[in-house]
């Protein structure tokens, strides 16, 4: 893994704890040894990302669909329309498997459109692949 | 909805009766004064027929007189010839005023009195003439002057003249009775025009009434009939609302409840693996104390708790995956397409074969089956599933045999799939269909889903699913959709889906 990826903070909106720790988990079983940030609602994660204070860093977005306070397709909409997180990669990672939702996600620009497989081994399996694409792809940098 | 007004119907019948009345009444009063002015007209004409015949017999007494005295006078045989026709001609038309009298009923009397005096008059001037041509003209005249002729002369004008007088009066007496027959039927035809009129206003009347009440109760109908369509597609409305809200409920629930599996599924695992990694240590700690529950805790315990956990998460996710599919195709959108059924039960026989070989049975299609426009996937789905269904419940004391048969009516298309498998029971008949229900020995693999899928889908085609069965030697699954879902489709009213 380049330098420059060890940089890369991954944020993570996940409502279900679970949920984001079974992929956090993963993500380290492949070797992935980035910062991984969690938020369980969106707009703590939009705060976050559009803050201007922290340093500036590069970010990779792993967004779940089906959360409290807002849809994965208003945050996504709101990702892409923010300077900040214009270019920052955004895998969809969900259960829900429905074609139109899948289609509308990649029209606002998501990267990656993975579900959640049900089937833990196979769920394990994603997700290790995941972290090995992580380490791999290049994410832009301001 | 009120009905035509029965007031208005029956005043319609008085109306009418009336009016026939009055037209009978006023026909027949023209009927009887118009046989009586005819017949009174012709009482007249005959009463003065028989006036002018009376004033002939005396014209004629008088000519035959004069006549007479002429011949006496000038002894001219030459003045002889009116009184020879006169008599005859006299007696004629007493004849003829005696039966114009009698065919009016009129007392002919007078006439009998007049009849007896003229012939002795005549009597007394034939014998004058006669004496007169025997030359004894002196003679003759001699009765001339006894005066004798004379007044029976002037009885005849006085018995004439009152039997006119008598006529004349009975005559004029009619007349009146005539004007007054006329004037009645006058009368009686002016009030038939009237009546006519008035009835033919009032009928015009009437039927103006009766047909703007006509149209009122035609728009009170068309406004109901609107108000009943608006009120049927606002329940048709509301029901597909509730119908998509408990879709998006099933999926809700369903996604919802998955969440939480994921997490007991993974976890599990996730401990399951961290066990086998601490498996080697408790074993090569067993001489430690307390060692024997640890183990004990490894060998048993601990793997059989793992055991159940996964089997009811699996159960468990079987169960919610067979919701969640459910409800997504109670949303799918169906694309009517023509299919042909027949070509589309051999494709699906096909899928089945394997298992129908391994259980040594065999499946015939009877005849050929119809085609439908449908949906491909939803259809083949359905029977699938009904193969699928047939060929796992065969009977072992049997060799199975399946056969499907097609029938069509212009609106229904019906697939019957019949086995010889081990049947339903007639309790179970309605719980097949419903989700998670199975029914008889569980000794096959299944979650319960498959006919409530075929339920739901063949009643989103416009038809339905049922089953006969004797419980024992076999069942028959009638499957009905519409034979033309675009028709069934464009029927009901739609709403965007988006389960």
């Amino acid at each position: 893994m380049s330098d420059r990826n060890r940089a890369v903070s991954i944020v993570m909106i996940e409502d279900d704890e679970g949920h984001a720790r079974l992929i956090e988990k993963n993500i380290r079983r492949a070797g992935v040894a980035n910062d991984i940030v969690t938020f369980a609602n969106g707009s703590q994660a939009l705060d976050y990302l559009f803050s201007p204070t922290p340093p500036r860093r590069p970010y990779l977005i792993l967004l779940d669909l089906n959360l409290p306070d807002m849809t994965g397709v208003d945050i996504l909409s709101a990702l892409k329309s923010n300077d900040n997180t214009r270019r920052a990669p955004v895998i969809v990672l969900t259960t829900t498997d429905d074609r139109r939702e899948v289609e509308k996600c990649y029209d606002l620009g998501a990267n990656v459109y993975i579900v959640k497989p049900l089937n833990y081994d196979r769920f394990a399996n994603a997700i290790q692949q995941l972290g090995l694409f992580l380490s791999v792809i290049q994410v832009p940098f301001d | 909805m009120k009905r035509a007004e029965p007031s208005l119907k029956n005043l319609n019948a008085v109306l009418a009766a009336a009016g026939v009345a009055v037209l009978l009444a006023l026909a027949y009063g023209a009927h009887v004064f118009s046989e009586k002015t005819e017949s009174l007209a012709k009482a007249v004409a005959r009463l003065a027929v028989a006036e002018v015949r009376i004033s002939g017999v005396y014209t004629q007494v008088l000519e035959a007189e004069s006549s007479q005295r002429g011949y006496l006078l000038v002894n001219d045989p030459n003045y002889l010839d009116p009184f020879r026709a006169a008599r005859a001609r006299g007696e004629e038309n007493l004849a003829i005023a005696v039966q114009k009298l009698g065919q009016l009923n009129v007392d002919a009397r007078g006439l009998d009195a007049l009849r007896e005096i003229v012939s002795k008059k005549y009597d007394e001037l034939d014998k004058t003439v006669a004496l007169a041509q025997a030359g004894q003209r002196e003679a003759a005249i001699d009765i001339v002057r006894a005066n004798h002729g004379r007044e029976l002369m002037s009885r005849i004008r006085e018995l004439t003249i009152a039997e006119l007088d008598r006529l004349a009066t009975m005559r004029k007496q009619w007349i009146v009775e005539l004007q007054d027959s006329a004037d009645k039927m006058t009368v009686l035809n002016v009030l038939g025009s009237v009546a006519v009129f008035l009835l033919a206003g009032l009928a015009v009347a009437q039927q103006v009434r009766h047909s703007s009440a006509l149209a009122v109760a035609q728009q009170n109908l068309a406004a109901a009939n609107d108000a009943l369509e608006s009120r049927v597609a606002a329940r048709t409305r509301d029901l597909k609302r509730a119908n998509e809200e408990i879709q998006r409920y099933a999926y809700i629930v369903s996604h919802d409840l998955r969440a939480p599996l994921v997490n007991i599924i993974g976890f599990a695992r996730e401990l399951e693996n961290a066990f086998a990694s601490l498996k080697p240590l408790a074993e090569t700690a067993r001489d430690e104390p307390g060692a024997e529950k640890a183990i004990a805790a490894v060998r048993e315990d601990i793997p059989e708790a793992l055991k159940f956990i996964r089997s009811s998460t699996s159960r468990m996710d079987a169960l919610i995956a067979g919701i969640l599919r459910l409800s997504r195709l109670g949303g799918l959108a169906l694309q009517p397409q023509s299919v042909d059924l027949d070509q589309l039960a051999r494709d699906c026989i096909a899928t089945v074969r394997h298992r129908l070989n391994g259980a040594g049975a065999e499946v015939e299609v009877e005849g050929r089956l119809p085609s439908v426009v449908g949906d491909r996937d939803a259809l083949s789905q359905v029977l699938a599933n009904l193969l699928d269904n047939a060929a796992k419940y065969l009977s072992d004391a049997r060799v199975g045999r399946i056969v499907l048969r097609g029938r069509q009516t212009t609106t229904q298309t019906s697939i019957e799939v019949e086995d010889n498998g081990r049947g339903v029971a007639a309790k179970d008949q309605s719980r097949i269909f419903e989700l998670f229900r199975r029914a008889g020995t569980q000794d096959q693999p299944g979650d319960g889903i498959g006919l409530a899928h075929v339920r739901t889908l063949a009643r989103r085609m416009g038809g339905d699913v049922t089953v006969r069965s004797d419980g024992k030697s076999g069942s028959v699954f009638t499957v009905t959709v519409a034979s033309d879902l675009r028709a069934f489709l464009n029927h009901e009213p739609r709403e965007d889906r988006n389960v």
